[in-house]
């Protein structure tokens, strides 16, 4: 059973009502999952905090779970965002909360995890994005082997997603297997006092640690393997050689 | 942009020494300047003095503290750098006994104007299309195109090459915007190189019809490869080689192709003497198609006659298929110019197929019972050729123009010993094909919301059968004594087609379909038939029918379909006025087809749809003639001779709620066919021959209804299938002479399986169904066949590379008062694919339980009927790939 602590609407919005950013930089942010999807993405960089706001570009349509049922040739899952909505991350409380989807379910939770420290491998190649300088960076973080560019003539600890940790503003990253790109679109200050809207402070949501959302995902994806299996003719032989759901965060490394 | 004005030092404490070799460490502390309270956060950067490049990165803690390690005794820069501070930028020299430094920031904003960023991406999105640039995602070790579409994120390529995107199997695979394979693209993705790929497109809401997308709902899918300017063209292939025991038994594939820009071929050649079907593979280029929007779709030649080869119901064709079959392919796509391209392709076919049953009926009518039992040895020969020239232009963007020109040229000869009631007969049907078929389409998209399409059909076919036969005049009860007979049957048919058709699509949820078409069919049946003395070889006598039939109708259709939030409705009207007639009988009728359908989303979780259609049809030529024709050596034909319109209502109802993810899911259907006036047939059934007479009738009916529950079981891991259902049908006609019978027939059936999900090696799949179907008979009872057969598998892998399976399946019938039979066939296989995939090797072994027959029974209002069927021997394969 899933342990579920339920905190209503406390941190996210009081830790945002204290945050005064500095930096808007819009993403365009590319998931090649289970086909590819472009998201707009905006990140709010502070000195003490960054808020990642994202959703599916307006002219794509968004779409939870949806199975197909069997009486179609095909069958599947169109796919099921994991990476909605908003990500805080704070250094002060060294927390970062991440709005998502509860496996099996259509709500939402807010899944609570440490900030973490990311290995950034400085490979000491340099390029110019529209004229800023930029360097490149290699890391591991959450299951995928990411490069970065980043430029040290803006600083800014927090990067796009949940990337952080460098000394200057991620202009692009991507992981290895091409599925995950942020690529930065445009970068300006932001007005002081400016409040940008958060999905993450405008309701209550049950708040769960990372290690029972995983548990409580890996669960559910196995289950969804199982049925895959079971549901070919007669005379298939079925591999699931990868999980029906893909993520951004990749679960078992 | 970002200011660039100069940064504060305001204190500095470094104690410096000789140089040294060894690591030296640096401790610092960072404060604001004017509070001086610790700043956590900061960036430290160390970085080479001359290229700036970065060596390592810190960030102060809590208390503003930070601690580097420096490796050699280079001159060194650090770089203090935090949001809302000025950089700061220092160069020191390491000291062995460490460096110590206090720095403080200056408060300092760094206001941007806004910066706009374009960049290089590896997938674009433009519209419906999103390309993949191929040199991003290739590695180098790919060898086909399936290998690098792995690569490519978002699709999938499964184990027996079909192509997904998400979880929808790809309509095309074009090269360059050029198809030729349609569904069969298999073929060029797991044999076409991958090197020469330049780009991959995924084509969105596809149509293959320029001129209406965007107008037709389209959820098709569609991949085009384009390719690098310097590879024109190269060769590439397969080849496959099976060899089995008994030891004539032959597996051969050899395919060629050429991908160019300007010019594309493709050659494949297949023969096998093990019962696979190659004809198979170009069967659906020889139907004129189903399709009832499309000119001239179910317009065919009749054969009274057809060869004696049927597939065997219930168990895989193939089990007793006794061939030796070769296939020669050849194809070529041409552009002619920019916009304007000429394709060409050429299938010949030549079969051998033998096969032996033996047919047990037992007629039980009222007036009369008896048995019979009949044995064929089937031998039959067939040659097919087929070509097909199209050529397609666009000469814009908004005009589209197809010209398909097909010729098909058959023969098959099928020499047939029988022995009917312990009376040996030989039998004799030749027959011939001859097909030109002419497609004529034109699309202009006048309008943005907006399509006009014309198309023009001629087709010319002809099919002449010459039959013989040595045994009694089924049709005219005269001779009992052997008589060899000769029967001459023809029916050659002109079709003439036009029709204009306009789409508009005034709104995402409206659409609006009007079509108007003038058809023009000319029928004409030659039918001549001779008796011999078979002793004396002396004529008898004969007749000569030459049946004339000519249809010329002029028709309209309307189809609106209106899309709500929770559903679709589409009402779909047709008129037609025919003139139709037989000589100087002519006719006129106006039929009129109406129908609607509408589907409608109850929450997330059901789904229901319903649809009334109306249908009219002009009898065929077969069903009008009104002489016998020899449909069979026992058998005769003859039309109803007077005219007629058959008229049916189908009513259909479906729903389905749940989905499979949330582990129940369940789907139930049930259509409903009245015919309001129908052709049904009136017997005179001896225990020699059958002769048969179309006569017309009304309200006969017959439906369906049937529901499945899938289950996933969470204790076993395993998915449970439940199925049921129930048909049945009302139809009329006579025997005999007696009055006109009502019988109803009714067929129970269910099953269920159980198939694992294990996540493990080994899997199961397990499963049974049976059914019942009772019929009430002419002599008042009711008689009834019960059927239940089953399968049980197993898979098993064995690391990457191996895979074997167990197949078993077994069949059980019972007729009650009679035997009942049973029997298994057990199949296995084991497959081994190298890492490298230029080789791959297979083990195959079917009927290893070597069944000899298989027996199907049925039942009717005549009588019960057992069929027996040889079946090939155990046989076991080594097949090898090879790919170059």
């Amino acid at each position: 059973m899933l342990a579920i602590c339920l905190i209503s609407g406390l941190c996210p919005a009081r830790l945002l009502a204290q945050t005064d950013y500095s930096y808007h930089v819009s993403y365009e942010m590319l998931l090649n999952l289970d086909g590819p999807r472009r998201y707009a993405a905006d990140l709010y960089i502070a000195a003490s905090g960054g808020l990642f706001v994202f959703g599916l570009d307006s002219n794509q349509q968004q779409s939870g779970l949806i199975a197909r049922d069997s009486t179609e040739a095909s069958f599947g899952f169109e796919m099921l965002d994991t990476v909605r909505y908003s990500i805080f991350s704070d250094r002060q409380t060294q927390r970062i909360l991440h709005l998502e989807q509860i496996p099996g379910s259509g709500n939402l939770c807010v899944v609570s995890e440490p900030l973490g420290t990311i290995e950034w491998q400085y490979t000491g190649q340099f390029r110019r994005i529209q004229e800023l300088p930029c360097w490149e960076a290699k890391g591991r973080f959450m299951g995928r082997n990411y490069t970065v560019w980043f430029t040290d003539s803006i600083p800014a600890f927090f990067g796009p997603w949940k990337l952080h940790g460098l000394p200057g503003l991620v202009l692009e990253a991507s992981d290895d297997s091409q599925e995950v790109m942020f690529l930065a679109r445009s970068v300006r200050s932001v007005a002081a006092g400016t409040k940008p809207y958060d999905p993450m402070a405008t309701g209550s949501f049950e708040v769960l640690d990372r290690h029972e959302y995983i548990r409580h995902f890996k669960d559910y994806l196995e289950k969804l393997q199982k049925r895959m299996m079971t549901k070919f003719g007669r005379g298939y032989q079925v591999k699931v050689q990868s999980s029906p759901i893909k993520t951004i965060e990749i679960y078992d490394q | 942009m970002i200011s660039k004005g100069p940064f504060l030092l305001l204190f500095l404490l470094m104690f410096a020494g000789e140089h040294v070799s060894a690591q030296s460490t640096v401790l610092g502390f960072v404060k604001d300047q004017h509070t001086g309270i610790p700043l956590a956060g900061v960036s430290v950067l160390l970085r080479e003095p001359e290229q700036q490049k970065i060596l390592a990165v810190v960030h102060t803690d809590e208390n503003g503290e930070f601690r580097l390690m420096i490796s050699g005794p280079e001159l060194v820069e650090l770089m203090f750098s935090a949001m809302g501070y000025a950089r700061y930028t220092v160069r020191l020299i390491p000291h062995q006994s460490g460096i110590r430094l206090d720095i403080l920031l200056e408060e300092a904003s760094l206001p941007l104007e806004e910066i706009q960023i374009q960049v290089r991406k590896p997938i674009y999105l433009h519209g419906d299309t999103v390309t993949f640039d191929a040199a991003h995602f290739s590695k180098g070790d790919e060898r086909y195109v399936e290998d690098l579409l792995k690569r490519i994120p978002g699709i999938q390529v499964a184990e027996d090459g079909t192509i997904r995107y998400g979880h929808q199997e790809i309509e095309r695979l074009m090269v360059e915007g050029d198809d030729f394979f349609e569904k069969g693209y298999r073929v060029l993705s797991t044999s076409m190189p991958a090197y020469p790929i330049d780009k991959v497109q995924l084509l969105k809401k596809y149509s293959a019809n320029r001129a209406m997308k965007g107008l037709v709902e389209s959820h098709q899918i569609a991949l085009n490869l384009t390719l690098k300017k310097e590879y024109g063209a190269i060769w590439f292939g397969t080849a496959k080689l099976g060899l089995g025991l008994p030891v004539n038994k032959l597996e051969l594939n050899f395919d060629l192709m050429k991908f160019g820009k300007q010019n594309k071929h493709y050659l494949i050649n297949q023969y096998n003497n093990r019962g696979l079907r190659a004809y198979d593979l170009i069967a659906h280029l020889l139907k004129p198609g189903t399709d009832p929007d499309r000119l001239g779709s179910n317009v065919y030649t009749y054969r009274y006659l057809n060869p004696q080869t049927k597939d065997i119901p219930g168990i895989q064709p193939s089990r007793a298929n006794f061939n030796n079959e070769l296939l020669g392919s050849y194809n070529t796509l041409v552009h002619l110019n920019k916009d304007w391209r000429l394709k060409l392709l050429s299938y010949h076919n030549r079969d051998r197929q033998r096969a032996r049953r033996e047919t047990n009926d037992q007629f039980i009518l009222p007036d009369t019972v008896f048995n019979t039992r009949e044995r064929l040895d089937y031998y039959h020969k067939r040659s097919a050729g087929f070509g097909r020239i199209e050529i397609e232009g666009n000469p814009s963007g908004k005009r589209n123009f197809i010209s398909g020109t097909d010729l098909l040229v058959s023969g098959s000869v099928d020499e047939n010993k029988l022995t009917f009631n312990m009376v040996p007969f030989l039998e004799n049907l030749r027959d011939r094909s001859l097909k030109l078929d002419q497609r004529l389409q034109y699309s202009d998209r006048i309008r943005p919301d907006a399509v006009v399409l014309v198309d023009l059909r001629m087709m010319l076919e002809e099919s002449p059968q010459k039959y013989t036969y040595a045994a009694g005049n089924p049709a005219e009860n005269l001779h009992p004594v052997p008589l060899r007979f000769f029967q001459h049957a023809a029916h050659a048919l002109q079709f003439y087609g036009l029709e204009g058709r306009y789409i508009q699509r005034s709104s995402q949820k409206r659409t609006l379909e009007l079509a108007m078409g003038r058809t023009y069919r000319s029928d004409l049946l030659d039918v001549g038939e001779r008796y011999f003395n078979s002793l004396s070889e002396t004529y008898i006598h004969g007749h000569y029918t030459w049946y004339p039939y000519r249809h010329l109708a002029l028709s309209g259709r309307a189809k609106i379909r209106l899309l709500a939030d929770s559903g679709l409705g589409t009402i779909d009207s047709g008129l037609e006025t025919t003139d139709s007639g037989h000589q100087h009988q002519r006719r006129t009728d106006l039929l009129v087809d109406p129908g609607f359908s509408i589907s409608w989303d109850i929450g997330k979780d059901h789904k229901l749809y319903g649809s009334y259609f109306m249908g009219t049809a002009k009898p065929e030529i077969q069903d009008r003639i009104p002489v016998y024709v020899v449909s069979g050596y026992r058998s005769a034909l003859r039309g109803a001779g007077q005219s007629g319109v058959g008229r049916t209502s189908t009513w259909t109802i479906s729903h389905q709620s749940g989905d499979w993810a949330s582990g129940l899911f369940f789907h139930s259907i049930a259509y409903f066919i009245w015919h309001h006036h129908h052709l049904a047939l009136n017997s005179a059934i001896y225990p020699d021959y059958t002769l048969s007479e179309k006569i017309w009738v009304r309200s006969p009916f017959h439906f369906n209804a049937q529901s499945s529950i899938d289950c996933f079981l969470e204790g076993l891991s395993s998915n449970l299938k439940i199925e049921w259902g129930v048909s049945g049908a009302r139809f009329k006609n006579q025997v005999n002479g007696l009055s006109l019978h009502q019988s109803i027939n009714l067929a129970y059936r269910a099953g269920l399986q159980l198939r694992s999900g294990f996540s493990g090696p080994l899997n199961f799949h397990v499963g049974a169904r049976s059914s019942l179907t009772s019929v009430s008979g002419r002599d008042e009872n009711d008689r009834s066949v019960f059927r239940t057969d089953g399968f049980a598998d197993c898979f098993i892998l064995l690391g990457k590379q191996f895979e074997g399976k167990v197949l078993y399946e077994w069949y059980f019938s019972d007729q009650g008062d009679q035997n009942p039979d049973y029997l298994g066939f057990l199949d296995c296989g084991l497959s081994y694919r190298p890492v490298t995939k230029y080789l791959q090797m297979e083990v195959v072994g079917e009927n290893l339980l070597n069944v000899r027959n298989y027996s199907y029974s049925t039942v009717s209002e005549q009588g019960f009927s057992n069929t027996s069927f040889r079946i090939l021997p155990r046989q076991m394969l080594v097949r090898i790939l090879l790919r170059f």
